[in-house]
């Protein structure tokens, strides 16, 4: 079994990468586990999953990364108990940190044998998030395996250019794909490298 | 985690709350009603912080869970609707906020309000907090806005911050109070509320457009020599003192109640220096009435989505110089895939909502809040209107003349 955790901040497309993903997996015949989690008292993603034929389990109000910890390997021990799938994608919310999240799976004893973390960076809100939260936003992308650029079909001209220079220059050995999970342009990729 | 250590939602400065709810009588108004409401909440919170990072979402669901779902993250994209649902007597949403560098509780009661102002049959599953307790709104009217309430230059989002009132300053940045506006020396801020004595003692109340109605009490408008910009009402004395009222075409009445036509000498039908005259009962909308306009496009080109702001300028003019002094026109067209709201409330503003894309069969709706009594001249305008868009079109309320046969001189309103 194989844990995904989706990190990148609030609005970066995370919900619907996790769609796509979700997708992916059903059409690879692979029994999928969605959790998501928000971190208002109010869920509004697990509406939208199921709005778009999804089932997912929901976790609001807190962050599985440190509020909902112990939620969150309750949750990991149900599903495995209940569904015991294939894969597990896990959407933490915009806020969270993803390594923490990477920890909490870890210990949560449900073995899983490898835990990968896709970064997603929004490419239309690169620059403010930058001005504003640039250390949190690294934080996020330190541990992920690969980061995705998300939105590239919205991009401005010379946009992409400059988000992958900005991530390359501190993540020089991460792999980096420019993808719009809304379009699903160059997601063929990142199905590539995964399990 | 211990309990000195911070979650990660405070190390990134981030806020996010929600509450539930019910709606009575969803269909495709209610959703595009929703979808301002979003819309609102992030005007506000790119206005307190500078910018929308973040997401505000929405989830309207059945008994069984399934719905729709709204979502904003850019406010130029505007919100992203997820699945769709049939209309229906009842459903439950939620509304929630995850955003950054605001306050939370200013959020949420943004958000309450938002909600208010879609005029949606809505009932809330918590309580909103005390300060938006509707007990002290005669009239309505939200402390936040209308200020009735600072007699002492307090704040009613006072909740426990003792640090901002030092100065007359708000901590808010509404700028909504009275001690606030009247002790500073400059109004910039002011342009959502009546700002009397800090308008009265300035030349420049360029910034009160929206303002609701301050010449009615403070006579600054009086006061001014240009009223050029006091184009969300009529100036009585300001107007009628001036030759260049071309700005008046918003006027909400306060004074001529929007009657345009006895201003030939200067002078009101309203005398507001006279003990009888009642500000506080006096109502300026209400001579206005809203007439509806709906139907069906179809061939929708680029040009024809261009002509429909094109056609909703030209019904404003036209429905000026008709002396029906519009307050608001707004053009909803909606189509399985995609809804766009063009809202007019000024004669050189409009904004638009949702996906304004080229479509090949759109049901319209033309809303049109106007001065007069003449419903069925407004809607004659509304359909030509509709003809003006130059594409196919059925109307859902009969017939009406092409222009070609048409009554109206249109070489005048055209």
């Amino acid at each position: 079994m194989y844990v995904y955790i989706l990190g990148g901040f609030l609005g970066s497309g995370k919900t619907t990468l996790l769609m796509k993903l979700a997708s992916m997996y059903t059409r690879r015949g692979l029994k999928t586990a969605l959790l998501v989690n928000e971190s208002g008292e109010i869920g509004v993603d697990g509406a939208t999953l199921k709005a778009e034929g999804y089932d997912a389990i929901e976790l609001p109000d807190g962050c599985i990364c440190c509020s909902l910890s112990g939620t969150l390997q309750s949750a990991l021990k149900n599903i495995m108990k209940d569904i015991d799938p294939e894969i597990i994608i896990i959407e933490p919310t915009g806020l969270a940190l993803p390594h923490k999240v990477k920890e909490l799976v870890k210990v949560s004893m449900i073995d899983p044998e490898e835990i990968f973390i896709i970064g997603v960076a929004d490419i239309q809100r690169f620059e403010d998030l930058i001005k504003k939260k640039e250390q949190f936003f690294s934080m996020q992308m330190k541990s992920s395996d690969f980061i995705l650029i998300n939105k590239c079909d919205i991009a401005k001209e010379g946009q992409l250019e400059e988000v992958e220079s900005w991530i390359r220059e501190r993540y020089p050995d991460k792999p980096i794909i420019p993808v719009s999970a809304k379009t699903e342009e160059n997601l063929d990729k990142l199905y590539e490298m995964m399990k | 985690m211990s309990s000195d250590e911070k979650t990660s939602i405070e190390m990134a400065g981030g806020t996010a709350v929600g509450f539930t709810g019910t709606i009575a009588g969803y269909n495709a108004d209610a959703e595009a009603r929703f979808s301002k409401a979003l819309m609102q909440v992030g005007n506000w919170v790119e206005k307190e912080s500078g910018v929308l990072l973040g997401h505000i979402k929405a989830a309207i669901v059945k008994e069984d869970g399934s719905g729709i779902t709204l979502n904003l993250t850019d406010l130029e994209t505007g919100v992203e609707h997820h699945g769709t649902m049939e209309p229906q007597e009842k459903v439950k949403f939620s509304f929630m906020s995850a955003v950054l560098d605001v306050d939370e509780h200013e959020l949420k009661h943004a958000m309450w309000h938002a909600i208010e102002d879609t005029g949606l049959d809505i009932e809330l599953d918590e309580a909103p907090c005390h300060c938006h307790d509707h007990d002290h709104h005669e009239h309505g009217e939200c402390c936040h806005s209308h200020h009735d309430h600072h007699d002492h230059g307090e704040c009613c989002h006072d909740h426990g911050h003792e640090h901002h009132h030092d100065h007359g300053e708000c901590c808010h940045s509404h700028h909504d109070h009275h001690g606030c506006c009247c002790n500073h020396g400059k109004c910039c801020c002011c342009h959502s509320h009546c700002c009397c004595g800090c308008c009265c003692g300035h030349n420049d109340c360029c910034h009160c457009c929206k303002c609701s109605g301050c010449c009615c009490n403070c006579g600054c408008c009086n006061s001014h020599c240009n009223c050029c910009c006091c184009n969300s009402h009529c100036c009585c004395g300001c107007c009628c003192g001036h030759n260049d009222c071309c700005h008046c075409c918003k006027c909400s009445g306060c004074c001529c109640k929007g009657h345009g036509h006895h201003h030939d000498h200067g002078e009101c039908c309203r005398d507001h220096d006279s003990e009888d005259f009642c500000y506080e009962e006096y109502d300026p909308m209400e001579d206005y009435i809203e007439v509806q306009v709906t139907g069906t496009l179809t061939g929708m080109e680029p040009d024809n989505m261009l002509n429909v702001i094109k056609s909703m300028k030209k019904l404003w003019f036209s429905a000026s110089k008709e002396e029906f002094m519009p307050a608001f026109i707004e053009m909803t067209l909606t189509s399985e895939k995609q809804w766009t709201v063009l809202s007019m409330a000024d004669r050189d503003c409009i904004t638009i909502e949702g996906k304004y894309q080229p479509c090949d069969k759109v049901l319209f709706r033309l809303v049109c809040i106007v001065c007069t009594e003449d419903i069925h001249e407004v809607k004659h305008l509304m359909k030509h209107a509709v003809e003006d868009i130059g594409a196919e079109f059925t109307l859902n309320s009969g017939c009406c003349n092409s222009k070609e046969n048409c009554c109206h001189s249109h070489s005048e309103t055209d």
